[in-house]
């Protein structure tokens, strides 16, 4: 089968592989007929998540047919269409039983690893490190799915891929980041990063009730697509000091709640932010957390911080002393997929949303190489890439 | 030592270990989410034992070529073959957690005649423990073994029958 394949640092290549095979018994395999090019693959693509491996598998958003299953699946059968989160859970222990899907105790094979460097293990993710269990992804024509019953949602017929494809991460992902803010009526909501997960917090935020939301990113065509959502902008490299316009915004108090929907790969202007390149440019750190940073110093006193951006190690100059001092809800995490896709779908079928707004190239499986670097220079306003297998 | 709700039970299943002293003994504990008699009985069972103690992740040696010499209600015991070049002996206790949380399962082990280095002996008994909990929870274990990837691209000969 023809699968993209991390070759190192800004390197994608397609490969031809073998297909992939049963391994265990609640395992699937499933034809992909839709995928797409995430945010956080743009961590891998850049190199500054440990433990890839020259011709891993990419991709975490993935959607397609079911064509085999292993002998103890229960509730999928050959020929569903169905989505598949990109945290995998086993549908067992005490985290999925609680819907606590991302923290499975089972599915890391490679649970040593990221025990030894952060004292635990999560779920396994696929096309997502060997930290994260080493699994192939799904930007390939084929994929395994382990626990299938667990790990998939079955699509009526009749709607495109397009319009619930993201339910395998970014919609889920930017719900439960607006979800974590506890948005009470009358709330106003800050996000930094109106990528594709930001924009799902901006309309998920509204969804849930808020009546502000404000986007803080540098695209104008990012930009542009929150404001399409309702929400008020703020272009950081137009302000001298995001903290103190978002001040201005609030009528002194700060936003209610903020959404870091950036993660470790942060922009800026301060001092801290060049320190933070530098470092991450020398290996001496994983993580530049600068939105971060400044979603706290903004936040409003006693508010909450959400944190669906993805980070990894371990970060400097963190304002604790400001969090403490203003009482600051944290919260945090891979998203919970699996609890989402339902209530979701259902979202999606009455027609309260369809998250297909956000995809502005379409291309072939062939063309992902390229669509990777467009994607990491943000050329040609790309935002949000999905591919056709064929 | 009452494991009964209300109790707590990580001192008993604490207690419940015998003080082997640090530098020969392996020691470590973890939670399953089924009740004690199920994770007793799959423990007991050899082929169970044998799934957990092969195809270890890799940096990981298997030390155990065992073979179940006690059990009780709580307790069950192995020690290694006869001919095995390593002379161990495992145990692991089984306490239930209070409420219906699942059976906290403790093994101690001791090698003998081998000596391990501190980062070896706390990963073996983790290894060996987690891999125990998701075989008892799920009934298999998290492999991808043999699935494709770009390090086994295909030769120009093979690619004759790509979808």
């Amino acid at each position: 089968m023809k699968a993209l394949c991390w070759e190192g640092k800004k390197e994608i290549e397609l490969k031809h592989v073998h297909d992939p095979k049963i391994i265990n018994p609640h395992d699937a395999i499933i034809r992909v007929t839709t995928a797409a090019i995430c945010g956080s693959d743009l961590h891998l693509f850049n190199g500054v998540v440990p433990s890839m491996m020259k011709g891993d598998i990419m991709g975490h958003e993935t959607m397609g047919e079911v064509m085999e299953v292993g002998p103890l699946v229960k509730n999928i059968k050959v020929g569903d269409r169905i989505v598949i989160p990109f945290d995998i859970g086993c549908g067992s222990c005490h985290h999925c039983e609680e819907q606590e899907y991302s923290a499975c105790d089972n599915t890391n094979p490679n649970f040593m690893m990221p025990q030894k460097l952060n004292g635990y293990s999560g779920a396994g993710l696929f096309g997502f490190s060997h930290m994260y269990g080493g699994y192939a992804g799904g930007q390939a024509e084929f994929i395994r799915v382990p626990f299938v019953d667990t790990n998939s949602i079955v699509i009526p017929p009749g709607i495109d891929d397009e319009k619930v494809l993201f339910l395998s991460d970014i919609f889920p992902t930017g719900y439960m980041a607006a979800e974590n803010c506890n948005i009470k009526r009358g709330d106003t909501v800050a996000v930094w990063g109106a990528g594709p997960v930001g924009q799902m917090a901006i309309r998920s935020a509204f969804l849930l009730g808020a009546e502000r939301v404000i986007a803080i990113d540098h695209y104008e065509a990012r930009l542009q697509m929150a404001r399409d959502g309702g929400a008020e902008t703020i272009n950081f490299d137009d302000v001298d000091a995001i903290v103190d316009e978002l001040r201005f915004l609030t009528g002194g108090q700060g936003p209610d709640s903020c959404i870091d929907a950036v993660g470790m790969e942060a922009h800026g202007h301060s001092i801290l932010n060049a320190v933070d390149q530098f470092k991450q440019k020398t290996k001496l750190a994983l993580d530049r957390p600068d939105a971060l940073r400044r979603a706290i110093q903004s936040c409003r006193k006693e508010g909450t911080v959400s944190v669906p951006g993805v980070y990894a190690g371990l970060l400097d100059k963190f304002p604790l002393g400001a969090s403490f001092g203003k009482g600051l809800t944290l919260k945090m995490g891979q998203t919970h997929t699996q609890k989402y896709m339902k209530p979701l779908l259902d979202r999606i079928l009455k027609g309260e949303i369809d998250p297909s707004f956000v995809i502005t190239h379409r291309i072939n499986i062939a063309e992902g190489p390229q669509a990777y670097k467009n994607f990491n220079d943000k050329k040609d306003e790309y935002i949000k890439v999905v591919m056709k297998m064929q | 030592m009452n494991n009964t709700e209300g109790q707590v039970t990580s001192v008993a299943s604490r207690t419940s270990v015998p003080h082997r002293g640090k530098e020969k003994g392996l020691y470590n504990s973890i939670t399953v989410t089924r009740p004690l008699d199920e994770v007793i009985s799959i423990c007991k069972d050899p082929t169970n034992v044998e799934k957990v103690l092969s195809d270890l992740p890799e940096g990981i040696e298997n030390f155990f070529d065992l073979t179940l010499v006690s059990t009780s209600d709580d307790q069950l015991r192995w020690e290694n073959k006869p001919k095995s070049k390593v002379k161990g002996t495992l145990i692991m206790d089984f306490a239930s957690r209070p409420a219906g949380r699942g059976t906290i399962i403790t093994s101690s082990a001791v090698l003998s005649n081998f000596a391990l280095k501190k980062e070896e002996s706390s990963d073996l008994m983790y290894v060996f423990l987690k891999r125990f909990k998701a075989l008892i929870e799920t009934g298999e274990l998290a492999s991808t073994k043999g699935q494709p990837s770009g390090r086994d691209e295909l030769k120009a000969s093979d690619k004759k029958n790509l979808h």
